[in-house]
């Protein structure tokens, strides 16, 4: 048998030199390769064009298949499925069976007459001769892919791939020499200046001091400087006053809300599911408060990543072990991988399953990252070099993590001896709950066969008195059980089965897959900088890819991560794709800068918090926002930061200030606002959002309930995109809507009365003052005596109004002017 | 993670820049027209080629109404009422469904084309000439979630911008006061908003919701519209807001988006004004709202939402959606649930093509009638002729146009002689969805936005025109 197979292709090769390659004019063609070139272009190629090139050529408007009948290369290296012609081997090629119907249905408008048929299988047994060129470049990219074992042809030259900036680690880099020394405060400042002087451009003046609390405030904590706050800051003549401002802020518990916020968007945090059937996550808060004590506790961004990839490997650790805080919180951490969006009621389960691992790709892709690994689905990723057969040794890391459907997914909070308390307390509630059901059960045969007046009725009529008595009792016990369940805390988490590799899907079809699984683990691309890690049968792998993914040498974890931070700061990051790094983002404006943050944010120990302190230091941050024509002419865009951006603030903040300046806030941290059954409808298609109420309440907008598909029309309004993916950053649209918000919305309303009760005592002093202590509350200064004239204009124009509606009217101006949402 | 807006939101390099992202949103145009740019503020492109359409108003009939019980006739399904499928069952079903069932309701051929409607349709049936069926369509997923979703994003899997929004971000808006893409009483479930958002476009091309599934279309509205003050005393605040702004602007530098919203709070004013009057029924004269049925209970809900339907496109509403929600879902009691959900639409559909006809709006209004799937010619808990019902069946059902640039009397590919499968001319969803933006004037394989890494469309990589059915 194998040396029949064998044989063919040891002809094909003395023949492809003849009759299939390029024709050379010392070697004279024989009558039989005449024949068959006639037979071909008489015979074969009219076919072929008729009935193939639609879907399968170069002119196809999708290539199908990823396969080419218009070269002979392209017929013979195929597509997904394999090469499509083996010379002299029917059986080998795809063509055959899909003409014959037998595998695919080609042509797909009907079989073709079986003599054609007859001429291609001749064909193919007499070599297949093929005149037509070889492939061009502009074909199947990177046309010399490599066939792997399981038949899949992986085209993607990592080598030339890996050229991109970002698929290097960080370089190191020494700082540039800059001619205005003056102006540096921290390396942040001498890539800055640096930049700018090249193009003859000058740093702006340091922003007055109310300015910068203001623009540190909310960028830190998310809230409004208090008025004293405002006057410690403006009377502090330490040399060290802004220092200690940051740190203050930095060590507030409100600061984990702020940047606990940032990091839900990037990882699309919902408190539902969205999608089709919009079930309840009643314990995904305990993430969110994860999150929040995380950024609190500067907690190292290595292990922020390996508790959230893999928290509940970890939590088996001695050194987890022996804390139980810091076990909760590894396996609370995973919550991320149980959050996403999945569609309910598909009811194709292998689709469900791919389609929820895919997700979960989406997200660790883009959110650690920086890639839209997920594109590699159905095939070599189009722009990055990210094989499909790698998209699968990725996938496979969360097969495990993927279970059956549930609308449920929670677990008790708890190890070692809780847990083994847990598991008894479940045992005797469900004992109990058995033993109920029987009862339930024979009361109900006991009513049945009474109600039939048989002779032994009386009987039976005491059996069941007895049954009736004792039941209260026991369902008393039960209710009492389920209590003590409820007691334990717990946590939104995702399925735990075996792990196990997952083959390719061809062209992303789960029913068309690789002969062989794909080993799992990370992507391939970076193995000249980090090397994969091996991974056990047993292990599922999550670990090692947060191992690989924290490694000091991988050039992506730290260069994303920092550039987020650097994003929280100017408004754009460094790299403003934030959740994309590869070919299709954009290029770093600073790209020294960028490299040089993120060995910083390594030799750091990845503290979140020293590279705040970093950035906020710079003379860069601490700039001016005003334009300045001379720089506007030359940078536009303010690419180059000659001056601090002007911000809009995100919906989150706008809401938290209104309430915040009307004394409205309620500052209490963590827990949860929406008390809803766990896996029950929060949405219906009666279209009831059973979680509006909860938007009314007075918590930072972080503990709102965050429904999916029903989200705080407040937040929609002011863009936040459905939290169904993940989110890079937020639009800042000015549209009518929020113009219509700021005078009619209810909550503006109720602020603008709130902010107006405030002044009210200053009000009994006199109209300045509490000018005064308006503008000092809505934006953190002093009016000017222009602004106290037009005030007092306001005030006088309407003085026909009572005090209250009249400063009402005023008050609500304030928060409905720019400033009160732009931070300079 | 930082959330902060894309750069060029403050200083964007070209006015054009600024439109798209700072003033576009409902009234963008207004906002455009006032800084002196032309219309189309939130458009990507210009048509790509002449349209045949302006606007589309889609009457999505939530639950799945049956073909084979409404227009598509099948014969053969009479006659072979009560034996096996003789084919194949897809691969994955709804739930497990019995044998072959014929339609209860009576069939006639109705017009010039002879068109074949069932006696649940007497009024459309009247204006059948107008219609196009499309009779082969189908899609991929047999459980509402996931078909609705298909239908309304062209992806089963994960959020996607909704056609609404593709559109409107294509085309922009043409009304000043009033949002481009308008979604009538829609549902939250299955899916919700997913339907009617605009996933990763712009947020202003995002579908605005009057009213929601179980609320009297009559009383619908837009979000915070109605003044909290009297109209004098919110001027002089307004005039105040103005000059607060203007002294910022002044202080700070030219700043585009500081511009941009002393303007949107003019428009908002405006609207508060404006607006309702186009959400105003009352204006509608006592025999327009009688032909659409505003009378008579059944009917009332879908004729308000009719009637609103044409009032806004009137408008230059670029995209609006009717929703008949979660009504045509019968696994069983087919016979009279049906014929009381058809009662509920039949009049107000056929009042708002005469309507549009006679107003001359149908020749630019693409109307869009069709389910989220159909349902099977298979019987699911079979019983007595009342309680029978039928499953969910995406491999083949019939949606229908008319106006904007379709064949008028033309019937569009086919199914099987049971109304199983779509067979000839199959048109899958992304196929529909290539020919409504065809007929719109976008070549649906350039209109793109680019969102982490890759060019998107609304129909992802698929989606043939099916040139025939255009007029």
């Amino acid at each position: 048998m194998s040396r029949c197979t064998l044989t063919p292709s040891v002809v094909l090769l003395a023949l492809l030199a003849i009759v299939g390659g390029e024709p050379k004019n010392g070697l004279a063609r024989d009558a039989v390769a005449d024949e068959q070139l006639a037979f071909f272009e008489q015979r074969i190629r009219p076919v072929l064009v008729e009935h193939c090139y639609e879907c399968h050529s170069a002119d196809a408007k999708i290539l199908q298949a990823g396969l080419r009948a218009d070269t002979r290369a392209g017929m013979r290296q195929g597509g997904d499925s394999g090469p499509a012609v083996v010379p002299y081997d029917e059986e080998a090629g795809t063509l055959m069976a899909a003409l014959r119907h037998e595998t695919f249905d080609m042509p797909p408008s009907g079989k073709l007459p079986a003599e054609v048929i007859a001429d291609f299988s001749r064909w193919v047994r007499e070599g297949a001769m093929d005149p037509r060129e070889a492939l061009g470049d502009e074909g199947l990219a990177g046309a010399s892919g490599v066939r792997r074992a399981d038949g899949i042809l992986n085209r993607i030259d990592y080598e030339h791939g890996r050229q991109h900036w970002a698929f290097t680690p960080p370089a190191e880099v020494t700082a540039p020499l800059v001619y205005r020394r003056d102006w540096v405060r921290t390396p942040v400042d001498t890539f800055v200046l640096s930049a700018l002087e090249s193009v003859d451009a000058d740093p702006s003046l340091e922003a007055d001091r109310a300015t910068l609390l203001r623009r540190l405030s909310f960028d830190l904590v998310g809230l409004p400087p208090t008025p004293a706050e405002l006057d410690a800051f403006l009377s502090d003549e330490r040399p060290d006053a802004y220092e200690r401002l940051v740190d203050r802020l930095l060590a507030s518990p409100h600061y984990g809300e702020r940047w606990g916020r940032h990091w839900l968007d990037v990882v699309r945090y919902s408190d539902s599911n969205g999608l089709d059937e919009n079930y309840y996550f009643g314990y995904a808060w305990r993430y969110r408060d994860y999150v929040v004590r995380a950024f609190n506790a500067d907690k190292p961004y290595d292990e922020f990543v390996a508790e959230q990839l893999a928290g509940d490997l970890l939590a088996s650790r001695p050194d987890y072990r022996g804390d139980h805080q810091k076990q909760a919180d590894a396996l609370t951490a995973t919550g991320v991988l149980a959050i996403g969006p999945k569609m309910q009621a598909e009811r194709d389960n292998q689709k469900r399953v791919m389609d929820t691992i895919d997700e979960l790709l989406n997200v660790t892709g883009q959110a650690f990252l920086g890639l839209s690994v997920a594109c590699a689905r159905c095939h070599d990723h189009k722009f990055d070099p990210i094989a499909q057969a790698d998209y699968y040794a990725m996938a496979g890391l969360f097969r495990c993590c993927v279970g059956k459907q549930g609308k449920r997914r929670d677990a008790p909070l708890a190890s070692g001896e809780a847990l083994r308390e847990y598991r008894e307390a479940e045992r005797k509630h469900l004992e109990v709950k058995a033993e109920d059901d029987r009862r339930g059960k024979l009361i109900r045969d006991l009513h049945r066969r009474i109600a039939e007046r048989p002779p032994d009725a009386e009987a039976l009529e005491k059996e069941l008195e007895v049954l009736l008595s004792d039941r209260p009792e026991l369902q008393r016990e039960m209710v009492r059980l389920r209590r003590e369940l409820d007691n334990f805390p717990r946590i939104h988490t995702m399925h735990q089965g075996k792990p196990s590799d997952l083959p390719v899907h061809i062209r992303g079809s789960h029913m068309n897959l690789a002969d062989q699984p794909t080993p799992r683990g990370p992507l391939p691309l970076f193995d000249d900088s980090v090397s994969r890690p091996a991974i056990a049968g047993r292990e599922p792998g999550r670990l090692q890819l947060a191992q690989w993914l924290t490694d000091p040498r991988h050039p992506l974890t730290a260069r994303v991560m920092v550039n987020r931070i650097w994003q929280g700061h100017f408004g754009r990051g460094l790299v403003d794709t934030p959740n994309d790094f590869g070919y299709r983002g954009s290029p770093p404006t600073h790209p020294e800068l960028l490299d040089f943050l993120a060995r910083e944010f390594i030799a750091g120990g990845w503290s979140i918090k020293r590279m705040h302190r970093l950035i906020l230091l710079s003379s860069t941050y601490r700039q001016s926002s005003r334009h300045r024509a001379a720089s506007a002419a030359v940078d536009p865009e303010n690419r180059l930061l000659w001056r601090q951006n002007r911000r809009r603030l995100e919906a989150e903040p706008i809401r938290d200030n209104l309430l915040a300046v009307a004394g409205l806030l309620d500052r209490t941290i963590g827990g949860r606002v929406f008390d809803f059954p766990n896996g029950e409808r929060v949405t219906d298609d009666r279209s009831r959002n059973k979680a509006i109420d909860s938007y009314r309440s007075h918590r930072r907008a972080i503990y709102l309930p965050v429904i999916r598909v029903a989200t705080y029309p407040m937040f929609t309004t002011f863009d936040l995109a459905d939290p169904s993916r993940p989110l890079a950053g937020r639009d800042a649209s000015v549209v009518a809507p929020q113009a219509l918000y700021m005078m009619n919305g209810q909550l503006a309303l109720d602020a603008a009365s709130g902010f107006a009760e405030r002044l009210s005592e200053r009000i009994d002093v006199g109209a300045a003052a509490a000018i005064s202590h308006a503008y000092r509350l809505a934006y953190g200064r002093s009016p000017t005596e222009e602004e106290q004239r037009a005030s007092v204009a306001f005030l006088d124009e309407n003085a026909h109004l009572p005090r209250d509606a009249l400063w009402r009217d005023y008050c609500q101006a304030l928060m409905a002017a720019s400033e009160f949402i732009y931070i300079d | 993670m930082p959330h902060a807006p894309p750069p060029h939101t403050y200083q964007p390099t070209s006015r054009r820049e600024m439109l798209r992202h700072c003033c576009a949103g409902f009234g963008g145009v207004a906002l455009a027209g006032l800084l002196g740019e032309q219309a189309r503020a939130a458009g990507a492109a210009a048509p790509h080629f002449a349209p045949r359409a302006k606007r589309v108003i889609f009457l999505f009939m939530h639950g799945g109404p049956s073909s084979v019980d409404t227009f598509d006739y099948k014969p053969e399904l009479q006659r072979m009422d009560g034996q096996p499928l003789p084919v194949d069952r897809p691969r994955v079903t709804f739930a497990k469904t019995g044998v072959l069932l014929k339609s209860p309701f009576k069939f006639r051929q109705h017009g010039e084309s002879g068109a074949w409607v069932s006696e649940l349709f007497p009024h459309v049936a009247g204006v059948v000439d107008e219609l196009c069926m499309l009779k082969s369509v189908h899609g991929t997923n047999p459980a509402h979630g996931g078909a609705l979703l298909a239908l309304h994003t062209g992806s089963t899997t994960f959020v996607r911008p909704s056609m609404g929004s593709w559109v409107l971000y294509g085309l922009g808006s043409e009304n000043e006061n009033l949002p481009g893409f308008v979604t009538i009483c829609p549902t939250l479930g299955h899916g919700g908003v997913n339907n009617w958002s605009s996933g990763f476009l712009p947020a202003v091309n995002q579908g605005v919701p009057l009213g929601k599934a179980n609320s009297p279309a009559g009383d619908v509205t837009l979000r915070d519209l109605h003044p909290a003050l009297p109209a004098t005393r919110q001027r002089q605040q307004l005039d105040f807001i103005r000059r607060l702004n203007e002294q910022q602007l002044q202080a700070t530098g030219p700043d585009r988006a500081l511009e941009a919203r002393i303007q949107s709070f003019e428009l908002a004013f405006r609207m508060q004004t404006q607006a309702p009057g186009a959400l105003d029924l009352s204006q509608e004269s006592k025999a327009t709202t009688g032909r659409y049925g505003l009378d008579n209970k059944p009917t009332a809900h879908f004729a308000r939402q009719c009637l609103l339907a044409r009032r806004l496109v009137e408008r230059g509403v670029r995209f609006v959606q009717c929703t008949h929600s979660y009504k045509w879902d019968q696994h069983a009691n087919l016979e009279p649930v049906h014929r009381k959900n058809a009662m509920e639409v039949d009049q107000p559909i056929a009042a708002l093509i005469d309507d549009l006809k006679s107003r001359g709006l149908l020749d630019e209004t693409l109307v869009l009638w069709g389910g989220e799937f159909g349902r099977t010619p298979t019987a699911q808990n079979q019983g007595s002729r009342q309680k029978t019902g039928r499953d969910h069946n995406p491999e083949g059902f019939t949606m229908w146009m008319a106006g904007g640039g379709v064949k008028p009397g033309f019937s569009y590919g086919a199914t099987d002689p049971w109304g199983y499968y779509a067979v000839e001319d199959r048109m899958h969803i992304h196929d529909l969805h290539a020919t409504l933006l065809h007929l719109l004037g976008i070549d649906h394989t350039r209109l793109t936005y680019r969102y982490a890494g890759r060019d998107f469309r609304l129909t992802d990589v698929e989606g043939v025109v099916a040139d025939k059915i255009l007029a």
